[in-house]
Order: structure tokens, then sequence, then C-alpha cells
């Protein structure tokens, strides 16, 4: 074993030695917390709320046949079964139509469920009774619903229960948190497994968010409108000219197939014509964007007065008219001009050392190598808020460590 | 023919129809189903992702190479993850229409899509970017030597950026009244002086390089100068 190995053994030791000694202070630390402080761990509150729906009929809104035109049903909607408008009698309940009643459970931080429990002066148990009148007739139903809403104060429609799937969720998240953070100590069962739940859960995540944003309304709907109305979309308004959606979406539906071609073993240059559908559009797009929005904005943003006036705090701003009568209401702000003229000189002399078509040097080096200090000052800045923003992050999750599921 | 020329007038043809539709609002609907397939192509990229990801894991399964279980519980996380967010496995009902089950919310943790993304993704990829910090810090620590006047600028920018955003660097520079002559040099002065001028400067003028390449690299793969994206593989 030579030197460099054997001191590269040593490092490792005393890093397992370090890992070792920090993860049995915060098991010291933990177990002293909890002595002190006895609350439960992992707790977590869900509001819920209770929707009873019924299908309902706007009254007048149906049409008679009238010289040959077929009739037109009256309009029906969905309704709180307590909407004003089925006592003033503009909507009618269908008949024969079951309400529809769920339950809405929104998640409550502990502290804010303990919060809202304390100020209604109310115990959770005793706001978990379940209220839920799926199984009755509808006129009990209504009868039981009209009578309970009446009596139940705004707490109480929106109950404040003990929730087992977020405990549960809360001991899932801190134990795949903890998985990933043994990395530090070295590669290990526990932080790949961790490691692999990410990889899949991620990858169905994105392909659902294509699937209901993009796919959905923007495939699925124009090929089959009836049926992604009835199943998926509801709300989905009708198109002028479904035949011509049809036809146009049959393109990027031969396309989207072409391009899942690739995973065949056979052909794979099929999926080159969608890949330069998505190409070509995207270079369209990024040239008139990065014209427009890039270089021309950060032009513009740069092309600003570098003499910088500042208003008189008492008289406030007069306007630059009073500058040249002598006003002595605005002032030079001789901070804000050299820091616009650090501005500009710091655009001016970056840009000259990107332009490598000139040889860098006298003049041109001298600017460009002003150029350079910029971009360390820039470079600097943007390591310093990533180092930052990556400890802001770690903090969080040793707070819903010790917050959220250990209950310090 | 097939698989050289036809690309190269689609990307072409996409590309143009995309640039004039920016000058000519004649093209302008023609533009927006061009951008509506992108979309659609874009979706479905991640359906071929997904497809790439069951392949290559299922043959790792079945060929039992070294780590072949982790495989296994990628794919189950995400075939249940698939599944649960597909038929809205526990979706609030929607309100308007709460007799269409798939219309309904899934964003709440009373989906089992919910749920997943609040306890499982959500952590795993903030602690994943939290555990950078470590090693960003360690790789600097070993990287970052002042040995000469940019180093010292780099070096010294980042201390000052990271010296100004905890409560230390605050501790240092209240006494400074906020109203004096020298409230520049306050930790909330210095870091608006660093971000806002030069850090500003420095990252317009890489903007402005950036927005030239892209449009270079844009005009090059339009008009077919650049045939390498095209290629098969």
């Amino acid at each position: 074993m030579n030197t460099r190995d054997a001191n590269t053994q040593v490092s490792k030791k005393n890093d397992t030695l370090i890992w070792i000694s920090l993860l049995v202070f915060g098991i010291v630390g933990i177990a002293v917390g909890k002595f002190f402080k006895p609350a439960p761990m992992a707790e977590a509150y869900v509001a819920v709320t209770t929707h009873a729906r019924v299908l309902a009929e706007v009254v007048g809104s149906e049409v008679a046949a009238v010289d040959g035109k077929p009739a037109t049903p009256a309009t029906r909607v969905w309704v709180e079964s307590d909407d004003p408008q089925l006592r003033a009698g503009t909507l009618r309940i269908v008949e024969g139509v079951e309400p529809i009643v769920w339950d809405e459970r929104s998640k409550l931080g502990a502290k804010n469920a303990r919060d809202a429990m304390a100020a209604a002066g109310v115990k959770a148990e005793e706001l978990s009774q379940p209220i839920n009148p799926t199984g009755l007739s509808k006129e009990e139903f209504e009868k039981r619903e009209s009578a309970r809403l009446a009596e139940l104060t705004e707490l109480e429609k929106t109950r404040i229960v003990p929730s087992l799937r977020d405990s549960l969720g809360i001991w899932f998240a801190a134990l795949l948190t903890l998985g990933i953070l043994s990395f530090l100590v070295r590669d290990n069962p526990f932080y790949k497994i961790a490691e692999s739940i990410l990889i899949g859960v991620s990858a169905a995540y994105w392909m659902l968010v294509a699937y209901w944003s993009t796919l959905v309304p923007d495939l699925f709907a124009k090929l089959a409108p009836d049926l992604v109305r009835a199943t998926m979309l509801p709300s989905l308004q009708v198109s002028e000219h479904p035949s011509r959606d049809f036809v146009l979406a049959l393109i990027p539906l031969s396309l989207a197939l072409m391009l899942l071609w690739r995973l065949a073993p056979r052909g794979g240059w099929i999926a080159v014509w969608p890949l330069a559908v998505v190409i070509g559009t995207f270079a369209g797009m990024r040239l008139t964007a990065s014209i427009e929005a890039d270089f021309m904005a950060q032009i513009a943003a740069t092309m600003q007065p570098v003499v910088v006036l500042k208003s008189d705090p008492v008289l406030g701003d007069v306007g630059l008219g009073d500058v040249a009568s002598n006003t002595p209401s605005v002032s030079l702000d001789i901070g804000g001009t050299l820091l616009a003229i650090f501005g500009v000189v710091g655009v001016v002399t970056v840009l000259v050392y990107f332009f490598f078509s000139l040889e860098q040097k006298g003049v041109v080096g001298k600017t460009a190598r002003v150029g350079v200090w910029y971009l360390m000052i820039t470079f600097g800045a943007a390591f310093g808020l990533t180092v930052m923003g990556r400890i802001t992050l770690l903090a969080e999750r040793f707070s819903f460590l010790f917050y959220d599921w250990l209950g310090l | 023919m097939l698989k050289r020329v036809i690309p190269l007038v689609i990307l072409s043809a996409s590309g143009l129809i995309l640039i004039l539709s920016y000058f000519s609002p004649i093209t302008e609907s023609l533009s927006e189903t061009v951008v509506s397939w992108f979309n659609i192509l874009a979706g479905v990229a991640f359906v071929l992702g997904a497809g790439n990801l069951l392949a290559v894991n299922l043959e790792k399964i079945s060929s039992r190479r070294p780590g072949w279980a982790y495989a296994a519980i990628t794919l189950v996380s995400f075939c249940v993850m698939l599944i649960a967010g597909l038929v809205k496995w526990g979706a609030v009902p929607n309100a308007d229409h709460p007799n269409v089950h798939l219309a309904g919310s899934q964003d709440s943790t009373q989906a089992a899509y919910g749920w997943a993304y609040e306890y499982v993704l959500s952590p795993l990829t903030a602690t994943m970017f939290g555990l950078l910090a470590f090693y960003v810090a360690s790789a600097a620590f070993r990287a970052f030597r002042a040995k000469n006047f940019e180093a010292i600028l780099l070096l010294g920018t980042a201390f000052i950026i990271l010296l100004v955003q905890i409560a230390l660097g605050a501790m240092l520079t209240d006494w400074i009244p906020a109203n004096s002559a020298f409230a520049f040099l306050r930790a909330e002065s210095i870091k608006a002086i660093v971000t806002e001028t030069f850090q500003t400067a420095g990252m317009r003028a890489i903007m402005i390089g950036i927005a030239l390449g892209t449009a270079a690299t844009s005009l090059r793969l339009i008009l077919g100068i650049d045939r390498a994206a095209l290629a098969k593989d």
C-alpha cells in the first residue's frame, strides 16, 4: 500500500468518525428534546368539508317543439343541496337522480389545527363525528341536510380531524429524506432504494403532467370530443369545426406514433420526422424569442441614463424640467450614478471579452481583462446564491424532520 | 430521400412558419397549429421516455444484472404513480360535474397522486438538491485557491454574498446608520450592489451572447446548414 492509499483510508476513517459522531449527537439531542417536550410524532390534521350536490334544472329553460324544430330539454346544473335558488324556485331538483356527497380534505399543519381548535374551544375528537348522510333517501337527505346546515357553525361545517393518511405520508417522507441524506456517509442500499423510488415516481409524474395538460385537451379532445367531454373534460367547448379539428389532429397523432416507433427494434429512422417538427418549431420559436426577449431587451435595459437624479425628501420629485430652472429640489445621486456607470461598463467590457474575432491585445486586451473581473464577480455571486439556496432547501428538510416528523 | 431530405424540409418549414408568423399575422393561425403539434409531440416525448425507462429496467431485471432489485423498485414506483394518476384515485370531485370522476382534482393529499407528490416526490427532490450544498461547498473548499486577482474576486464575492445573507452578516454591519454616508457598507446594501449592478451587468452580457448564439444555431438548423441534429443516432 502506497502513501496515497494510506492517506485516503485515514481520510475515509475520519469522515466516518465525524458522521457517526454527528449521528450519536443528533440522536442524544432528539431524545433529550422529546423528554422535555413529549409531543406525538408525525402529527397531521386535515380540514374536512362535506359537499352535497344535487342535479337541478333551470325552471323555464326547456323549449317545446315548434314548427318541426325539436324540443330542447331544460338546462341542468349540479348545485349545493342548500342552494338559495332551490328555495327561491328558479331551480328544481331533477327526480330520480341521487345526490352526490363527498368529503374534501385539506391538509393543515399541526400547529394551525391546534390553534383553530383552541379558538373554537373544542378538541379534535369532538369534531370528528361523521355527518356524511350517504345512503339516505332523497327526502330524508334534504330534510336532514337543511336542518343540519342551519344549525352548524362555520368551523363545524369544516371539521378538523386527525389524518392517518397524512401521518403515514410524513413517516414515509421522513424515511426517504433520511435515506437520501445517508449518502453523506457512503453509498448504501437505503440511499439506492430512495433514489430508485425518486426515478420511478418522477418519470410517472412528468408523464402524467404531459398526459393531463397536453395530450387530453390538445389531442384526444379533438379526436373524440364527445367521449372526452363525457369522461374527462365535461367543460370542453363544442368546436365549430369538429371535422376539420379531427383531420388536423390526425397529423400530430401520426407524428406521435412515428416518434414512439423509436422504441421498436427496427425502423428507428421513422422517428426523425417528428423530431424534425420538434427541432424546427423550437428553432423558429427561439430565434424570434431570443432576439426579442434576450438580445433586444438586455440592450434596452442597459441603454439607460447614467446620470441619476434624486428628489428632495421634503419637497419630493419635481421632474426634470425644474432641473433646468435650477430648482433645488432635485440633486445628483452620486452613488446611483456611479453604479449606473459601473453597470454599463460591465456589459460593454464583458461583451468585448466575448468578442473572440479580435485578438485580445492592447486596449482590447485591457478592456477584456476588466470584463473578466466582472465575470468573476458574477460567477462568485452566482455561486454564493446557489450555495445559500441549497442550504435553505437543506434547512427546510431538517425543519421537516424536527418539527413535522419528530414533533420537537 | 425519406431519411434525409424530407426531415430537412419538415424542419425548415416548421421553423420558417414560426418566424413568418412573427412578422405576418396571416400565418399566425398556422403557427399556432404547428406550436400545438409541437406541444403534443413534447408530451409524447415523456411517454417515449417512460417507455425507454420501462425497457431498460425490464431488461435489467430479466437478465438479473447487478442492482436488478433497484430496477424493480423503480418500475413498481413508476407503475403505481402512473396508474394512480391516470385513474385519478381518490380525486376530489369537480364541484360543477361531480358525476364525472376523471374531471376531479388530484392536487390535494386526498388523492393518491397528490399524496405521492407531497410525501415522495417533493421531499426527495428537495433533499437531493439540498444534499448538493455539501458537495458544492466541499468542491469549492478544494478547488478555490486565491492564486491571482481574478480568483480573489471570485472567492471574495462568494464569501461576501454568503456572509451578508446570514444573521452574522447583518449583525456585523447593523451598527452603521442606514441614512449615513457609509450606509452602502451595510449587509443588505452590499448584496444589492453586488447582485443588482455587477452581477446584473455580467449576466446581461452573457444573455446577449446566448441570444446571439441561439439565433445563429436556429438559423443554421432552419437553413439546413447544421444537419447533425437529424442524424438517426
